[in-house]
């Protein structure tokens, strides 16, 4: 039988426990970065959803004047800005955070002060987009900004510069996060924790921070030109100049469809976590999985223009991109059936997470599915920008991303607060919420089959759209309410719920092993890893297939489970443990962008020149500061 | 952005997965970032070249009334200052060289030295920046001037960075507090300056030889 | 907790199995004909163009095997979550495969052959659907140009310009030249088949000939600006006798021109409207709004939004963007009720 795994302490070191506001402002903790990341994802994602809400309430009639048509554009802008990079995105860096250091058995990640200043450029980028509200002037032009509406000709308000420049701001706190998981993915590895041993979660990770390192500049450089078109009267998408508006869309779409791939990768990582420790077998063909991840994200960068087929790019262009997107559908197609043979032959645990990430292949084959029909130019130009395409990507980032992040948040919380979320709350917050997700997204492809496009603030009675309409909106308002459900459950499982020990789930990865939630050092000796599945063979024993030679896990030296394991202690092991020292230069230096944009916002150069005077004394102090 | 800004954190010290330092690889990586942004302004610079509808043009034209017009780009000029940038990177290596072997002096010397070559070539970017300024060549003339300043602009805000850098990496250098074992501080710095010298090759072989 | 789960797939099969029914063959033309009754703008109603069956084979192909594979993913899913739950023991160990190299190559080929198969036709109809008709073959020329918030159709062999409400004849084929005068729009008839962009500085081209006589509705579909939700159109496609009684109705000039009665009216045209809006015979060189020489001849005005008669017209006159968000037509003053009502009966009497 199995015993439960747990780690030495003996060697805890001097650094105790911090608490109050300073100790999480001046925190170099991935987990407590992690944290911070997750709680303001939240915030976000109930703003984006009540923006959402507001969307609906507009629709829920023809010809409704609840809201105005500026407004409502506003809403929409802000809506899927709010959700792709203030809320699905960095969601998924909370885990990334939290969770790859414990699962390749690091202390931290690489450059821990660079990740307090990727989250804090992240949080300040956030609310300098949604200061925007305060003094009325919203984003208006759609999350994708096409020139030349956003052009200052078109666009004159401070709206589309607000959401220029917090999209850099946001850009800069991607990357620099980028760069450190790479580093730390590829560099902190635990002794033994080869790549193919990483967990599928991490693997998914190092996808997306390629993703993001190379598609942030791309869209990095279409702002510029977009800022310098706004705000110094370049010509780079002036029509009477010779501009042309399809170089934005180029640039855009170039980041646009990695983007996608960022938002959904990290779920299907989760979800390739979550899966076998609840079916308690391993991954089916886990190598599979990888590479149809790596797949997925390299031709990622080869079917951009499928956005733009309605935009005359001729045949020949149509033709190939059409090719190319469809080929995305195979790796695809091979995690999905991947997923379903893992659970076959399973014992499967129907726990809430599992809940989730079943759920996530149900929802997901529908967006999926739907994304291979509009690969087809001739049924794409019948689609695109109808409700149809409204309702694939709902499939797949609410469907998809969400789902998987919230099999996360179920999965991990125990790891993260010590305790468990309420299965009782939480399977009513599943089934409300996968019951109203559909009633809302739905009847989107009804709308779109009939013709209604999208972004569209009023419809016509007698087109055939008014009941999908009233259909979607009171299931987003049930869908809504679900969120309460899960915002009661979590905080009252923190204050209260169940102690959930090291290992709640019997889970097969490293951060299992340790402690919920874990010291701040993780790992008082790190691991020496000699399979995919550290603790469940630590657990349980050598499995019988061909995998690996052999197979055991050294914690502090200890004999874990029934086998005897190898005392491998490398020298480093005995070192005693150096944290980082914590420091408010991060937050400092991140005051520096967002000053920048502020000042560019305002046309003041002496604010432009003290955000960067700001950012290079941040760095500097920081260089010059004791690291540990 | 200085010489220890980025410091790993305890248990990578001596000991990482791949054996190369995590400071090394953080900065391949933002130089495979880097690649795409100068890829993405300089792909751009190419669909729009040939595209401006007035001039100053950056080489000789025909003008309607079949007059050769004189192109805005002086290329001796410049190939002066590629010249001096290609030098700095010589100079970057054997700054390298010197701090490795503990060499106080060269090192003090060749640092200062590869930012001062670098300073040159901002002078250089200042000096044409304004003769075209004056030459009625601005940011909203043309596309020209659009991409040609903001692609150029770009790669000198990066030798900005690099000489600052470089500069401080000087000041340490001559305190004494560069010993051989921290030659790592030195050779990131090298590789960025040498990413930036390899862009500005490419920048000049495009907008320059290229008609 | 499983019970639920299949419950919850019996509804997705519920809805799925509406789809199918959308779908099926033999019960495709009483669909399509109430389709066309209630759903004007219906992207299935694509059969009223030549290349619409062509684009109907596509959808209804991928529709299929869209709809073939949701149904073997999800019901492998709900088989295997009801078929291997735990039943009691929490902490049973099942066998430990790892995975079985064969089965993964065969899933990684089946849906690489199913793409093979679903490319090749996509490619071929995207290539019907460009091609340009043959020189000398009689067509229709229409230069669609979007602004902010209208359209405007000018046929350039026909000598014609009017807004929002195109005709075409049946049978023959229609040959569109999209472009834009400021941001981008897209053009888009669903019933036609197809949308286009309006994007400035390009001129972006379409064809299809309509096959049956009636009124289809569509209307912008690339977000452009406050009132892209009001950037509405009609298309009449009409008989050939009908549409050429349309082109000489448009072709003339509207006695309303030259009436005397109309003698004021037009002064208060010139001083108010025209700068932006031509009325043949009276001010051509206004080009910023919609030509206005056959205004009453139109059904609707507004870019579809309201129906053409005195109400609406003088509601318009008095506060046109509070009739339509964000409208672009500027009044050098604010007219009293005199002058909306002198206008009004003008821009009545141009047919």
């Amino acid at each position: 039988m199995a015993r439960e795994a747990t780690l030495e302490h003996a060697a805890a070191p001097a650094h105790a426990e911090k608490t109050g506001l300073w100790s999480w402002i001046t925190t170099v903790d991935h987990k407590r970065i992690g944290l911070m990341y997750g709680v303001s994802a939240f915030i976000f994602f109930l703003i984006g959803g009540l923006e959402a809400l507001l969307i609906r309430y507009q629709l829920i009639v023809p010809e409704s004047t609840a809201i105005g048509a500026d407004t409502f554009n506003a809403l929409f802008t802000m809506h899927a800005t709010t959700m792709v990079f203030l809320a699905i995105m960095p969601m998924s860096a909370a885990f990334f955070n939290y969770l790859v250091p414990l699962m390749i058995g690091a202390r931290d990640v690489a450059f821990p002060r660079l990740n307090a200043f990727s989250y804090w450029v992240f949080l300040l980028g956030g609310l300098f987009i949604n200061v925007s509200f305060l003094v009325g002037a919203p984003p208006d032009g759609g999350w994708f900004g096409y020139a030349p509406l956003t052009n200052r000709a078109f666009s004159p308000g401070m709206n589309m510069d607000f959401w220029n420049l917090g999209l850099q701001i946001l850009g800069v706190a991607s990357l620099v996060a980028g760069f450190n998981f790479i580093v730390t993915i590829f560099n902190m590895r635990a002794p033994g924790m080869t790549m193919m041993r990483m967990p599928v979660f991490v693997w998914m990770t190092l996808v997306v921070q390629f993703l993001i390192i190379l598609s942030f500049p791309i869209i990095t450089v279409g702002l510029l030109f977009l800022m310098f078109d706004r705000t110094f009267g370049t010509n780079f998408y002036v029509v009477a100049a010779g501009g042309d508006p399809l170089l934005w869309q180029h640039l855009f779409w170039l980041f646009g469809h990695p983007e996608v791939y960022i938002l959904i990768l990290p779920a299907m990582g989760i979800v390739s976590e979550v899966l076998p420790t609840f079916s308690r077998k391993p991954l089916f063909g886990a190598p599979f999985v990888v590479f149809s991840g790596i797949a997925i994200g390299f031709l990622g960068f080869g079917v951009w223009s499928h956005h733009m087929f309605a935009s005359g790019m001729g045949p020949i262009a149509d033709s190939a991109f059409a090719a190319t997107t469809m080929m995305i559908a195979i790796p695809t197609g091979v995690k999905i059936f991947n997923w379903l043979a893992t659970i076959w032959n399973g014992h499967l645990i129907l726990k809430t997470p599992m809940y989730f990430a079943l759920a996530f292949v149900a929802m997901f084959t529908i967006g999926g599915l739907s994304g291979v029909m509009h690969a087809s130019p001739p049924i794409d130009l019948q689609q695109t920008d109808s409700y149809f395409i409204v309702a694939h990507i709902h499939y797949v980032l609410f469907g998809g991303a969400i789902m998987g992040l919230f099999s996360g948040i179920y999965f991990w919380f125990p790891k993260f607060t010590g305790r468990m979320l309420d299965e009782k709350l939480g399977k009513l917050h599943f089934w409300t919420m996968l019951i109203a997700m559909n009633f809302t997204f739905f009847p989107m492809h009804f709308l779109g089959i009939h013709g209604m496009p999208r972004r569209i603030y009023t419809y016509d009675a007698g087109l055939g759209f008014e009941l999908w309409n009233l259909v979607a909106t009171l299931g987003s308002f049930v869908l809504g309410a679900s969120m309460l459900i899960f915002v009661w459950n979590a905080w009252k499982s923190w204050k209260g719920g169940e102690i959930a020990g090291n290992d709640p789930w019997d889970a097969a990865t490293l951060e299992w092993a340790i402690p919920s939630p874990p010291p701040e050092y993780n790992f008082a000796q790190l691991p020496n890893v000699t399979s995919s599945r550290p603790l469940w063979d630590a657990k349980y024993g050598m499995p019988t297939h061909g995998d690996d030679s052999h197979l055991e896990v050294t914690v502090a030296g200890r004999k874990l489970g029934d086998i005897e394991l190898v005392t491998h202690v490398n020298k480093r092991s005995e070192d005693p443990i150096h944290m980082p020292n914590p420091s408010y230069w991060p937050l400092v230096s991140a005051a520096g962008p967002v000053t920048i944009a502020t000042g560019l916002l305002l046309h003041n150069w002496y604010v432009i020149i003290a955000g960067f005077a700001i950012t290079v004394y941040g760095f500097f102090r920081w260089s010059f500061e004791p690291a540990e | 952005m200085s010489d220890n800004s980025i410091h790993s954190s305890s248990a990578g010290h001596h000991y990482t997965s791949l054996g190369l330092d995590n400071r090394k690889l953080l900065w391949w990586t933002v130089i495979g970032s880097e690649c795409m942004l100068f890829g993405s302004l300089i792909a751009t610079y190419m669909v729009y070249k040939g595209k401006s509808l007035v001039g100053p043009f950056p080489h000789a034209t025909t003008d309607a009334a079949g007059n050769v017009v004189k192109g805005i780009l002086d290329i001796p000029l410049t190939s002066a200052s590629t010249f001096v940038l290609l030098m700095s990177s010589l100079a970057m290596v054997l700054a390298l060289a010197a701090v490795q072997r503990g060499d106080k002096k060269q090192s003090v010397l060749w640092l200062f030295g590869t930012a001062f070559l670098g300073a040159i070539f901002l002078g250089f970017q200042a000096y044409e920046f304004t003769h075209f300024y004056h030459s009625g060549l601005t940011l909203q003339t043309n596309l020209f001037g659009a991409t040609f300043f903001v692609l150029t602009g770009f790669h000198g805000a990066h030798v900005t960075v690099g000489v600052i850098w470089l500069t401080t990496l000087g000041i340490l250098a001559q305190r004494g507090k560069i010993p051989p074992e921290k030659a790592l501080n030195v050779e990131t710095a090298g590789l960025y300056w040498h990413f930036v010298d390899v862009v500005w090759i490419v920048i000049f072989t495009l907008i320059y030889l290229i008609p | 907790m499983s019970a639920f789960f299949s419950k919850q797939s019996w509804l997705r099969l519920a809805s799925l199995a509406a789809l199918a029914f959308l779908f099926t063959g033999c019960a495709e033309e009483s669909i399509m004909a109430w389709l066309a009754d209630g759903y004007k703008q219906s992207t299935l109603v694509i059969k009223s163009t030549d290349l619409g069956p062509d684009i109907w084979s596509l959808y209804s192909t991928f529709t299929w095997i869209a709809a073939i594979i949701f149904v073997i993913v999800e019901v492998l899913l709900v088989y295997a979550i009801l078929r291997f739950r735990a039943k009691g023991d929490e902490k049973g160990i099942p066998e430990q495969t790892h995975g079985n190299t064969r089965v993964e190559i065969a899933w990684t080929i089946a849906p690489a052959i199913i793409v093979l198969f679903i490319t090749i036709p996509s490619i071929k109809t995207i290539f019907k659907l460009a091609e340009a008709p043959q020189d000398g073959a009689e067509v229709v020329r229409v230069n669609v140009l979007g602004k902010q918030w209208w359209w405007e159709y000018n046929y350039p062999d026909l000598g014609i310009v009017t807004a929002n409400q195109l005709h075409l004849p049946v049978g023959k084929r229609a040959v569109f030249n999209v472009e834009s005068d400021d941001v981008i729009h897209s053009f888009w008839f669903p019933n036609m088949g197809g949308k286009r962009d309006a994007t400035p500085g390009h001129v972006n081209h379409m064809y299809f000939t309509p096959r049956q006589p009636g009124i289809y509705l569509g209307q912008c579909a690339e977000y452009c600006g406050t009132s892209h939700a009001n950037m509405k159109m009609t298309l009449y496609v009409q008989t050939e006798s009908e549409f050429n009684a349309w082109v000489a109705q448009q072709k003339a000039v509207p006695a309303a021109v030259s009436a005397p009665e109309f003698e004021e009216a037009r002064g208060l045209f010139m001083a108010n409207c025209a700068a932006c809006h031509a009325v043949r015979g009276v001010a051509e060189f206004g080009r910023l709004g919609p030509d206005l020489t056959h205004v009453a001849s139109r059904d609707t005005f507004g870019s579809g939004m309201y129906e053409t008669n005195d109400e609406n017209l003088s509601k318009w006159l008095k506060d046109p963007q509070g009739m339509k968000p964000g409208s672009k037509m500027v009044l050098p003053e604010k007219l009293d009720d005199a002058t909306v009502k002198t206008l009004v009966d003008f821009l009545q009497a141009l047919k």
